[in-house]
């Protein structure tokens, strides 16, 4: 056994017990060059000096700068912080939902406001025509449906509901997202 | 009655700051020992300790509890500090984290000559001293991982967890940090034995 093969086997055994076979290699070796005594002397001290290494400590501040370096708290977090975004979107369904239970109404009353009539013409006529083609669109999904299916439920409304629930759960997650609300946005990392 | 780490995660995650800076104290001196190992001077390692935990403050969410929260935490404080020495003077050929545990392999020690016997030189508290601050001259990832084996104690579970690496290349990084810092050590007795 030569030194190189050796003193390869001597850093092998920081990791593993070496086999007796290898134990006694490594003694007649050992017995017989002082070099590699010198280096098992060097080793084991190396190693031990490392593994005495005294741990630093961070500075007293550090404590206080971590916590004053994190983000606000997340307005997912908390139950308080979800309070203001869940009513505005509840307020916003029930909105939606009266204007389109009362849509007729809400038309007439504004069509039947002369004065106002040439500024919000424009508006109703829009109101009309996105309720038409939203009804059109209904129309074409409910055409692809068995019929007994398409006549048991209003599914024009149904369909104008769920949409809305859809955007208005999107706009929820969106603004808790960018944290809307909170004391800073959350895209991107802190500078 | 002190709280385990993942009683703290959970009230943490709550919103609970107190519960969070309860784990910077904890763990605050092993992230910051790793840091310093592996970026070589208080000053950057202790800003990229701070950045760590602001790191797994922001992250929480995602910690699932497969491993120990200390290993998830020395898991991006080697992300972070390899980061950090990358953007400093660090020699990088060797910081890669992958890497063919076969480039490790047949590596000669290339045995010095020394005409006086070096272990007496480790008799001296100023040479240990020396030695212990080569281990922060070695490459990144070298002195990552004989900080976390020979001076944090951690297993080879922990050290190949928090490396992402398998344990048989956790192995043979260990093996040429040492040799690595032995050549440093024999560099330093006798600068001319060595190339």
């Amino acid at each position: 056994m030569n030194c190189e093969s050796t003193q390869r086997m001597l850093y092998e055994a920081v990791d593993r017990a070496l086999t007796s076979d290898e134990r006694r290699l490594v003694d007649a070796h050992l017995s017989a060059c002082e070099r590699c005594r010198s280096e098992v002397a060097v080793l084991d001290a190396m190693i031990e000096t490392v593994e005495t290494t005294p741990l630093s400590s961070p500075s007293e501040a550090f404590l206080t700068n971590v916590m004053d370096s994190l983000p606000a708290p997340r307005q997912s977090l908390s139950v308080p912080s979800l309070f203001i975004p869940r009513m505005v979107f509840a307020a916003t369904l029930a909105a939606a939902a009266l204007v389109w239970l009362y849509r007729a109404m809400f038309v007439e009353i504004v069509e039947n406001l002369l004065p106002v009539q040439t500024v919000i013409g424009p508006v109703t006529t829009v109101f009309r025509d996105t309720q038409a083609y939203l009804q059109s669109q209904a129309g074409a999904v409910l055409a692809r449906l068995p019929e007994q299916v398409s006549n048991s439920v209003e599914w024009g409304s149904m369909l104008l509901v769920v949409t809305t629930l859809a955007v208005g759960y999107v706009l929820v997650r969106t603004a808790e997202k960018l944290d809307v609300g909170g004391s800073r946005f959350e895209i991107g990392r802190r500078t | 009655m002190d709280l385990s780490d993942e009683e703290l995660v959970a009230r943490a995650r709550d919103g609970d700051r107190s519960a969070f800076a309860g784990l910077v104290d904890r763990h605050s001196v092993s992230v910051f020992n790793l840091t310093l190992r592996i970026v070589g001077n208080r000053e950057d390692a202790e800003e990229a300790a701070q950045d760590v935990f602001v790191r797994a403050y922001r992250n929480l969410g995602r910690f699932r509890g497969d491993a120990r929260f200390s290993t998830w935490l020395y898991r991006i404080a080697v992300n972070v500090s390899l980061s950090s020495a990358r953007r400093s003077r660090r020699d990088l050929s060797t910081t890669s984290l992958s890497g063919s545990e076969d480039e490790d392999e047949g590596l000669p020690l290339q045995l010095p000559d020394l005409s006086a016997n070096p272990a007496e030189r480790f008799e001296q508290a100023e040479f240990r001293e020396q030695v212990r601050n080569m281990v922060a001259a070695l490459p990144p990832i070298y002195s990552a991982v004989i900080s976390m084996y020979h001076m944090q104690s951690l297993s080879y579970d922990e050290i190949s967890e928090a490396l992402e690496l398998p344990i048989g290349t956790v192995k043979a990084r260990l093996f040429r940090a040492r040799a690595a810092l032995r050549k440093l050590i024999y560099r330093s007795i006798e600068p001319d034995t060595l190339s």
